[in-house]
């Protein structure tokens, strides 16, 4: 009734139900497979004596087959259990399979110990409760994330933001003393001198008028400096006592010029010619006038002496 | 004194050069971190050892496929934890202009974190560093978050034009960051209390909402 040759004739040429299609090898899908190969040798259909271990629920069985059942599939196979302890079952299988091939047999230990591995492990991470759990990534979620991404690295604008932070730092003041521009180097160097010329001023003079260092510092020659501050007492300066200047102005042109009587003599023809009101105003602007001409006089004389005129240091040693 | 650790979570038995690449180079970035091999240790486990040794923050670097996919950031001894997950990775050699890290304490910039969970994230990144920047080194380390991406960036700069201007030279590697969760306390998988998590289908209705 059973021929087994015929059989994997067909199966192997034919169809079979429990082949599966791979690129090195052909799998079988029967469950009471062996090996899982599609072969001569282990495909369970083609074999009347043929034997399997099976695993249920941590429990290894041992299947052989008996052909002489083979009308009814359902009592075809012949189920024992095997023992937990690996060297037992190995020995129950050996016993067992005496009679059928070595191919069988050696398939069948080596199914065994390959089962008992995997509950080994099984129960190993079941203890240990260490299971990953892996969670599926929507294709498409990622590739709008992804977009997304590269829209927000765009409207970042990473550069700028991060210049844009470091300077505020800067200008906080975060670094302290690591920078030192030149403005503000130039800076505190001004307050620093300011700072030392008070405190000289306060411990040598007493004289409040004389605090007006400012004007010196921006010459940097420190001889006239330290003239200026031994001198302060007497010294005032020019700009605040206008009676002065003409003064000094008067002295100069008596002094100097012969040829302005002319001018002279013109002046109080101009003064006589205005109103009285404006009296002082007046005096004033033309004082100045005076100054002008006088100065454009000399230019035609002499340039060089012109320009001594207008600078203070010689008007202090006229004074003095 | 601050210390930190890596340590790297490995899929199989083997972890592959680019995760082991990144955490160098992370390594970098972060000055006293020390990187460890996680052996197939639990995490838990990993904590406390953590916590004895007086580390002050924890970063596991996951990987799939070979590369660096995700962080669990968790802090020590009981701060916060979050897990984000590694996006767009370009290693410093990658780049088209790099320069050379120097061990100078780095700054820390924290852009655009503006809501309470936002403040707590940025807070836990800057705790990452030591709060006693070298200004000297010029190192600036920028979490940059833009639309809820956290645009990581590491350079040197340089101020010219009297500060004016600010040159920057691009030092450490890029990624980008996305938190996926924060939860209190310690890493707890199965009692922890999740403070926030990202929930696509309830959370993403507009793409003008951000958390960050």
């Amino acid at each position: 009734m059973q021929c087994d040759d015929i059989t994997w004739n067909i199966l192997h040429k034919g169809q079979c139900s429990y082949k599966a299609w791979s690129k090195p090898k052909m799998f079988c899908r029967n469950e009471m497979n062996l090996t899982g190969l599609c072969n001569r040798a282990s495909c369970p259909l083609a074999n009347s004596q043929y034997a399997t271990v099976r695993e249920e629920n941590g429990v290894c069985y041992l299947y052989a087959k008996v052909v002489e059942r083979s009308h009814y599939p359902r009592r075809l196979w012949e189920k024992t259990k095997l023992s937990r302890d690996m060297n037992k079952a190995l020995e129950q299988i050996s016993d067992q399979l005496i009679h059928w091939s070595e191919y069988v047999r050696h398939k069948c230990k080596a199914r065994l110990i390959r089962i008992h591995q995997y509950l080994i492990r099984m129960r190993k991470m079941a203890v240990r409760g260490n299971q990953k759990k892996l969670i599926p990534i929507g294709r498409k979620v990622e590739r709008r994330e992804k977009r997304r991404e590269e829209k927000a690295l765009v409207a970042a604008k990473l550069d700028h933001a991060i210049e844009k932070e470091l300077l505020a730092r800067l200008k906080q003041g975060t670094y302290g003393d690591v920078y030192n521009f030149r403005q503000e180097a130039f800076e505190q160097m001004l307050e620093n001198t300011e700072k030392e010329l008070e405190i000289e001023q306060e411990t040598e003079q007493d004289d409040p008028d004389t605090g007006e260092t400012q004007f010196v510092a921006d010459f940097d020659s420190s001889d006239d400096e330290g003239a200026d501050i031994e001198d302060g007492g007497h010294w005032s300066p020019p700009d605040t006592d206008s009676e002065n200047e003409e003064d000094w102005q008067a002295e100069q042109e008596e002094a100097g010029d012969d040829d302005d009587d002319d001018e002279d003599g013109d002046e109080p023809m101009e003064v006589d010619e205005p109103p009285k009101k404006k009296a002082k105003k007046e005096v004033k602007k033309k004082a100045s006038a005076k100054k002008t001409d006088g100065k454009k006089k000399l230019k035609k004389r002499a340039r060089v002496e012109i320009e001594y005129e207008q600078e203070p240091e010689p008007r202090q040693r006229l004074k003095a | 004194m601050q210390k930190f650790i890596f340590s790297i979570l490995v899929f199989g038995y083997t972890s592959f050069q680019t995760t082991f690449k990144f955490c160098y180079e992370l390594q970098k970035c972060i000055p006293n971190s020390e990187i460890y091999t996680r052996k197939n240790v639990l995490l838990k486990k990993i904590i406390e050892q953590a916590k004895e040794r007086e580390f002050t923050d924890l970063l596991i670097v996951h990987e799939d496929r070979k590369k660096p996919n995700g962080i669990i950031f968790c802090h020590l001894p009981e701060g916060p934890t979050a897990y984000f997950k590694i996006n767009s990775l370009t290693f410093t050699q990658d780049l088209k202009k790099f320069g050379e890290a120097t061990s100078h304490y780095p700054e820390v910039i924290l852009n655009n974190f503006n809501t309470r969970l936002g403040h707590n994230i940025a807070r836990m990144l800057a705790c990452l560093f030591p709060h006693d920047p070298k200004f000297t080194g010029r190192r600036v380390v920028t979490f940059h978050n833009q639309r809820d991406y956290i645009f990581f960036r590491h350079h040197r700069y340089e101020f010219k034009k009297e500060g004016a201007k600010a040159a920057l030279l691009e030092l450490g590697p890029r990624f980008t960051l996305r938190l996926k969760w924060l939860q209190k306390g310690t890493f707890d998988a199965k009692w922890g209390e999740f403070e926030w998590v990202l929930k696509r289908h309830e959370m993403e209705t507009s793409r003008r909402r951000f958390f960050l």
